[in-house]
């Protein structure tokens, strides 16, 4: 009866006219919500639990569950849900309650009888982008930051600072006052975790604690922060943070979990950059773009700094051998912006792939925007060195290459002369003549082939594209990367001066391009134009050795080494074609890649003498590999054709001499060459000695160049926008941009954009980048961060608990130039830093998450520090603090020298929350699992720690050797009752093993765990 | 405040919990499950590499009357791209049971129990290389990150055994995770303590550190010291996390004797390993015999998921971590590989049967794609995730029932076409759990198994 009186009522209030304040009312206050927190599930598209919300119709008509909104009730199933109040059915479901104000309207709205003007259910329930996009740019992150001025407090004697005095008025509004400073030793044990990573010696213990009871606590702590700030090891702490927002490793992952050559120089890269307090502007500057910047950061040995930060790149994990490779290139993109925009934005741009963003002001169409910029690099390994430095000797070398170059042409020009002899006298040929002649008999392009067939008629050649010719204009559209090549091709006939042996000189290549004019330790990374795969067949003329591949990369996949991937490894210095059988991949975008070997983005092998030159491209559907067109001659009759290659070859020489070679005479002058028909030993040409020793001499100096891995820029591509993501399904190119909520500006240039980015993200107005990097130091110092989802500072993030502290720190980041050492140094000086953990009742009361910092927050040590105490403790941290990276088995490095595989990650580390390598991780998990407590009670590495540790301290009575362990694990000395304890507890063991016991029961304490 | 079990367990890990876990591998919570469960516990008997469902529990007459034919249709892209003719099967068929489910003479001891099957023949994967494709079946992604089916299991339900993990792997013989790594058994953006442990069954130590490395007398005067010492520890530090990570000494103490235990099959009469298998000359048989026969004890002992390793019998590609791929030398391949498995999980279902256990335990088979029809070279299939079978039994499965079908050919899935995220929803449904409601919350989104798909196969259902 009560329903029905209901809804006839409901029924009548639908019907009767709504007052103009009763519709502002719902369309201000009500509309939106349905619209956007509700339809998705309770509109046109889905009806969960029977539900519409769309219309008025749906709500007076309830949903399973029955009447879900009764006008006037305040205990309204609707209302009830929206307050959490309905366990299991707690609206919007999977999505932050709504704000008190808004549920606030919703009991209001209800109150007044539940007007709503909405007649007839929405068709689609979408509301327009530009209004959900208006309304959600409101969010604070996405505002400006407002530097405001530290506000008054009451208890101004506690702290001048101004962080503390944003924190103190906190806690002085909750009524909380500040814990009791921490003691000295606490305090110098966390200072130096929290910095370094590492415990404090007991000696600095026990300085620091004087000095503080002699002098000015304040200034003692100014001055211990400034020494650990200074120590190397305050990077290799801080770098390893840095490290989690990059997913860093050192493999790919999936099946063979293949290696990502050099990454260890991107570790070391932010290891420098941290303790070199490098702005984090111009290091998040170098991670989006530093191979692009004017004027690049250089390291004292002519490294390109800058260059290494490109290398988180491409720390994706890559599927093995995709058959889809377009879809691997999605994923491998998405994991490139997921990285970026978390890491440097707080922003989970990524969620916007597949349709526009579900709770943040980022559009499907922003993403694509972005997804351009990335997608339109190439994976890469770069090289690193001055090229200046990479140029040694390279004028003296060009100099004594050309004397060299005369010195043998003087020898040829005498030796064509005996060329007709050769020919036409059969028992004075030489021996290599004899072999030459033989192969001759098969080989149409084989220069002696006319001699041995005279009159024969060239086979004609199948039809082609010939795309690009390296040697003529079309070199410049080539992408160029090292130092071996030059901006110009070289022309016919260049060669390398042969870098020891017999030979001077072995191979003349075509005209196109050639890593190896100077020297074989000079690189190359050459990659073609893009193009979409519509012939069968790809071939490429080419030669080298030492391990240089040609390679096609399909849709940017850098690992492709299965029949389905064409690919070939040079390994011949005689130029030749290479066919590639391209069907599998029809359809899809590549380039061609051509590297000499350490600069392979997939490692095959080491070798730091490496050179090719690639001088042709065709695609065809026959599946012949293209032929060298037939070497013809005029002359028929034996003494006429002798003479006719006698005087070719001259002319052949001559030309080369004047640099003006032609391709038929290239053939025929490095055939003669390659086959040792001219001279080419240094016994032959003896003028050439002294000088080609003198370049060897010189060559042998040539550096061979550092590489890393990175991303090279080729022309920039407008992504395509993809329906529901599907790849397969492409749209309209979306030009690339910055994101519409933060200004939107389209990326103008030729190229991907990184540059750009860069100065997006950069720019100091941007609101986002100071407050996400600042509440990342904030969180490492204190705990946690100002914003407890460092990597999420949107709707589903957790709102600030001090916005104005947060405000304050981003301005003056700022304005200070970006100094994270700045930073970290003046949040470890402040008073909050340094109270006593113990909280006061009130604190523990009535702020049991200690929001408000009214004392420290006991912390967990991260699984690096655990690793790195016990080897310190033991004696054993004596490795390099740099380099290739150390085995997981490894007891003398840190951790952050150890090596990453993705798929053998140390299972030390892993127990203690060390990450798992796929995404930005800002704050990692603190678990508490039974394995942990069975690796320090019973692995074998723990307890040679233990052994060794206990074993530093051989002498004095048992009472001295005890407080030795204590001293240097807690820097303190024990109780009397632990001491007793111990000794007590410990009887079971044996003489010869006690202080081993003693010490492995001490790395099980909470105490050397936890950081208070 | 109306915590929830797992929300309350979600913040104990991140460490803002009030509650000192001293029971880490929590008792399951009355009303944990989102509806009345069907069945406690799952085995996963996983064929890494990929069974050739042709040959198996899909088989075609139509291949054997067109072999060495070309495909009638056109090829998709393969792996090895080295597609050759339509290939029959090296395995006759024929009905089976009482319910006639047509199976081949490959699993000769799985097909006696063809009426306790339900067998999906419409499985679809969306990945046709091997981690990838691992990855995809284990955590519904295919890349590393994500929380295993296991690890949500043991989020949404907990273990019924304190002293035991919720999800474990079993391994023996030199069988190793799928290719792709222990990723795909970890626990994701979920707390740690659903990760799997990895027991390697035949090895003196199962479990890494599980042997005490001190004599019981001395390790508990240690422990006794460690809580006498914690106590100063935690009374200074006021820290909820401190408490539970003391709490933690306990189980890890507990875990020390639980989980060897496991793995003594002592107990087990001759007639129970002859069952299973454990005395066959065929060491691999014998290897994955014991895995089963661990299996049984852990649902037994109350663990919620356990996944099974098959071991390597090195033919056709197939190496430790996909035994079952074989791009060449399928008859040979397979027949090493079925006889491997086909007694003692035949054994195991019987076993559960006998013991009260069928009712509570869900047992699934599956690979992470099939085969093709066709040939690669001249006596090896490729990859086929376009369609392969994989099957049910145990509690709450309509035992004697196939579901969906492939063409002819038995290459693309056609009818009732399921996906990895179906068989997920499955999976969960009988545990009573809504695959749409077991949700987890991590970088601002809230994430599935089944991330935005998925339906339960209701037909396979009791």
């Amino acid at each position: 009866m009560r329903f029905i009186f209901i809804f006839l009522f409901a029924s009548a209030l639908g019907a009767r006219a709504l007052t103009s304040g009763e519709v502002e009312f719902f369309e201000k206050r009500i509309r939106p919500v349905l619209v956007e927190e509700c339809q998705e599930c309770h509109g046109a598209e889905k009806q969960k639990g029977g539900l519409r919300l769309d219309s008025r119709e749906g709500w007076q008509k309830g949903g399973d569950s029955g009447v879900v909104l009764k006008t006037g009730d305040a205990q309204s199933l609707l209302l009830r849900s929206i307050r959490h109040e309905e366990a299991d059915n707690e609206m919007p479901k999977k999505r932050p309650k709504l704000a008190a104000a808004v549920i606030a309207d919703f009991e209001r709205w209800v109150q007044m009888g539940a007007p709503d003007p909405r007649d007839k259910p929405s068709a689609t329930g979408a509301r327009p982008w530009a209004a959900v996009f208006n309304e959600r740019k409101a969010w604070w992150s996405l505002q400006p930051v407002r530097a405001g001025e530290p506000p008054a407090v009451q208890n101004a004697g506690w702290s001048s600072d101004p962080v503390d005095r944003f924190l103190l008025a906190k806690m002085e509004a909750a009524h909380l006052a500040p814990a009791a400073d921490a003691d000295a030793a606490t305090l110098c044990r966390r200072l130096t975790f929290v910095l370094t990573g590492l415990p404090p010696t007991p000696e600095e213990v026990g300085a620091f604690a004087q000095a503080c009871e002699r002098g000015d606590r304040k200034t003692e702590i100014a001055k211990l922060s400034a020494r650990l700030l200074a120590s190397p090891r305050f990077g290799e702490h801080w770098g390893r943070h840095w490290l989690d927002l990059v997913r860093f490793a050192e493999t790919h992952g999936s099946e063979g979990d293949p290696v990502i050559p050099e990454a260890w120089r991107y570790r070391d890269y932010v290891i420098r950059a941290f303790n070199a307090d490098v702005p984090a502007d111009q290091l998040i500057r170098e991670h989006l773009a530093g191979d692009l910047l004017a004027a690049p950061r250089w390291s004292a040995d002519g490294q390109d700094e800058s260059m290494l930060g490109t290398a988180h790149l491409r720390l994706v994990e890559h599927g093995y051998q995709p058959v889809d490779t377009l879809d691997e290139q999605v994923k491998t993109v998405d994991s490139q912006l997921d990285v970026a925009m978390k890491a440097f934005q707080g922003l989970t741009v990524t969620c916007a792939r597949c349709h526009d963003h579900k709770f943040d002001a980022i559009s499907q169409r922003d993403y694509t925007a972005l997804y351009g910029v990335f997608a339109s690099c190439r994976p890469a390994m770069l090289t690193l060195d001055r090229p200046e430095l990479l140029a040694k000797n390279r004028d003296a070398l060009a100099a004594l290459k050309t004397q060299i170059k005369a010195a043998l042409a003087t020898a040829w020009l005498v030796e064509a002369e005996r060329v007709p002899r050769f020919l036409l006298e059969e028992k004075d040929r030489p021996e290599p003549w004899k072999t030459a002649l033989r192969d001759a008999e098969k080989a149409p392009a084989n220069p002696l082939h006319p001699w041995v067939r005279p009159g024969e008629k060239p086979a004609a050649s199948s039809p082609s594209r010939t795309p690009w010719e390296p040697a003529g204009a079309s070199y410049a559209q080539w992408f160029r990367h090292g130092a071996g090549l030059g901006a110009q091709a070289v022309s016919a006939g260049d060669f390398t001066v042969q870098p020891e042996g017999d030979r001077v000189v072995v191979e003349l290549v075509p005209a196109g391009a050639f890593t190896a004019a100077i020297s074989t330790r000079q690189n190359g990374l050459l990659t073609s134009p893009r193009f979409r795969i519509e012939s069968d067949f790809i071939s490429v003329r080419v030669s080298g050795s030492g391990g240089a591949w040609v390679r096609l990369i399909v849709d940017h996949y850098p690992l492709g080494s299965n029949s389905t991937y064409p690919r070939a490894e040079l390994k011949s210095d005689e130029t030749g074609w290479v066919r590639f059988d391209t069907r599998y991949r029809r359809g899809s975008m590549a380039y061609l890649e051509c590297a000499t070997a350490n600069d392979l983005s997939r490692f095959e092998k080491k070798s730091d003498r490496s050179w090719f030159s690639l001088s042709s491209v065709r695609f065809h559907d026959d599946a012949a590999t293209p032929a060298e067109p037939p070497f013809s001659m005029t002359a028929a009759a034996p003494a006429a054709l002798a003479e006719q290659y006698r005087t070719a070859l001259i002319e052949s020489i001559r030309a080369w001499q004047a640099d003006s070679l032609t391709e038929p005479q290239r053939v025929l002058l490095d055939f003669f060459v390659h086959r040792g028909l001219l001279p080419t030993t240094l016994d032959r040409v003896e003028a050439a000695r002294p000088l080609v020793a003198e370049y060897r001499r010189l060559e042998s100096e040539v550096p061979v160049p550092r590489r890393a891995p990175g991303v090279l820029e080729a022309i920039g591509v407008d992504a395509p926008f993809l329906p529901r993501g599907d790849h397969l399904k492409p749209g309209e190119p979306v030009p690339r941009a910055w994101l519409s909520a933060l200004g939107g500006q389209p990326f103008a240039t030729a190229q991907s954009g990184r540059l750009q980015l860069a100065e997006a993200i950069t720019d100091s107005h941007n609101p986002l980048t100071a407050r996400v990097l600042v509440n990342r130091v904030w969180q490492h110092v204190f705990g946690r961060g100002l914003v407890g989802t460092p990597d999420n500072f949107g709707k589903m993030g957790e709102l600030p608990t001090h916005p104005e502290l947060l405000d304050f720190l981003a301005a003056r980041f700022v304005a200070e130039g970006w100094s994270l050492k700045k930073l970290i140094a003046e949040l470890v000086n402040t008073r909050a830093f340094a109270l006593s953990s113990e909280p006061s009742s009130q604190a523990a009361e009535r702020d049991a998450a200690n929001a408000l910092l009214s004392h420290a927050r006991v912390r967990r040590l991260d699984a690096e520090s655990i690793r790195d105490s016990l080897l310190l403790l033991s004696g054993q941290l004596t490795g390099e603090a740099s380099g290739p990276s150390a085995d997981i088995a490894d007891h003398s490095r840190r951790s952050i020298f150890l090596v990453v595989r993705r798929n053998a990650l140390s299972p030390f580390l892993a127990v203690f929350d060390a990450p798992r390598p796929f995404s930005t991780l800002g704050r990692r998990d603190v678990t508490n699992v039974p394995a942990q407590s069975l690796t320090l009670l019973n692995d074998p590495f723990v307890l040679t720690c233990a052994e060794r540790w206990a074993a530093r301290f051989p002498t004095g009575n048992a009472d001295e050797r005890i407080r030795q362990l204590f001293f240097t694990v807690f820097g303190r000395s024990p109780a009397d009752a632990e001491l007793s304890d111990l000794t007590v507890a410990l009887a079971a063991s044996s003489a010869k093993n006690f202080y081993r016991d003693a010490a492995h029961t001490l790395i099980n304490t909470k105490e050397f765990l936890y950081l208070r | 405040m109306n915590l929830t079990r797992r929300a309350m367990l979600r913040q104990c890990s991140l460490g803002f919990g009030s509650l000192a876990l001293s029971r880490l591998f929590a008792s399951e919570a009355a009303g944990a499950t989102h509806f009345k469960p069907r069945v406690k516990h799952v085995i996963l008997a996983y064929m890494s590499g990929g069974v050739s469902h042709v040959d198996s529990f899909d088989p075609k007459p139509e291949l054997t009357r067109r072999h060495g034919q070309p495909m009638p249709v056109p090829v998709r892209p393969t792996v090895f791209n080295e597609n050759g003719n339509i290939f029959g099967s090296p395995w006759a068929a024929k009905p089976r049971g009482q319910c006639g489910s047509v199976i081949t003479d490959l699993f000769p001891h799985l097909a006696e129990m063809a009426d306790d099957l339900a067998i999906v023949r419409s499985m679809t994967s969306k990945v046709n290389e091997h981690a990838q494709g691992n990855y995809f079946f284990h955590t519904g992604q295919p890349f590393a990150g994500h929380p295993s089916a296991g690890a949500w299991a043991s989020y949404g339900l907990g273990s019924e055994n304190e002293n035991l993990p919720a999800f474990v792997v079993l391994q023996s013989g030199g069988a190793s995770a799928p290719l792709g790594g222990v990723g795909m058994f970890g626990s994701g953006f979920l707390p740690a303590q659903h990760q799997a442990s990895i027991l390697r069954v035949d090895e003196a130590e199962p479990l890494a550190n599980i042997h005490p490395h001190d004599a019981d007398p001395l390790q508990r005067s240690k422990l006794a010291l460690i809580r006498s010492l914690d106590s100063r520890f935690a009374e200074s530090a006021h820290d909820p996390q401190v408490e539970a990570a003391i709490a933690n000494y306990e189980t890890a103490y507990r875990m020390q004797t639980a989980v060897p235990e496991l793995t003594d099959l002592r107990g087990e009469s001759t007639a129970t390993q002859s069952l299973y298998g454990i005395d066959s000359p065929d060491k691999l048989t014998s290897g994955y015999a014991r895995q089963c026969l661990v299996a049984r004890r852990l649902v037994e002992r109350g663990v919620r998921f356990v996944e099974l390793s098959c071991l390597n019998a090195g033919i056709g590609l197939g190496n430790a971590a996909n035994p079952w791929d074989q791009h060449g030398k399928i008859k040979e391949g397979h027949g090493a590989m079925a006889h491997q498995v086909d007694q003692p999980l035949a054994a195991l279902l019987r076993d559960l049967k006998a013991r009260g256990l069928w009712e509570d335990t869900l047992v699934v088979w599956a690979g992470e794609f099939g085969r093709t029809p066709f040939s690669q070279g001249s006596d090896g299939r490729d990859h086929n995730p376009y369609g392969f079978s994989v099957w049910l039994a145990g509690g709450g499965v309509r035992g004697g029932t196939t579901y969906g079908a492939t063409d002819d050919l038995g290459y693309m899935a056609v009818e009732n076409i399921a996906t990895i995220y179906d068989l997920h929803a499955t999976i969960l449904h009988l545990l009573g759990l809504d695959h749409e409601r077991l949700t987890y919350r991590y970088g601002g989104r809230d994430f599935r198994l089944t991330d935005v798909h998925g339906k339960v196969m209701k037909p396979l259902l009791a």
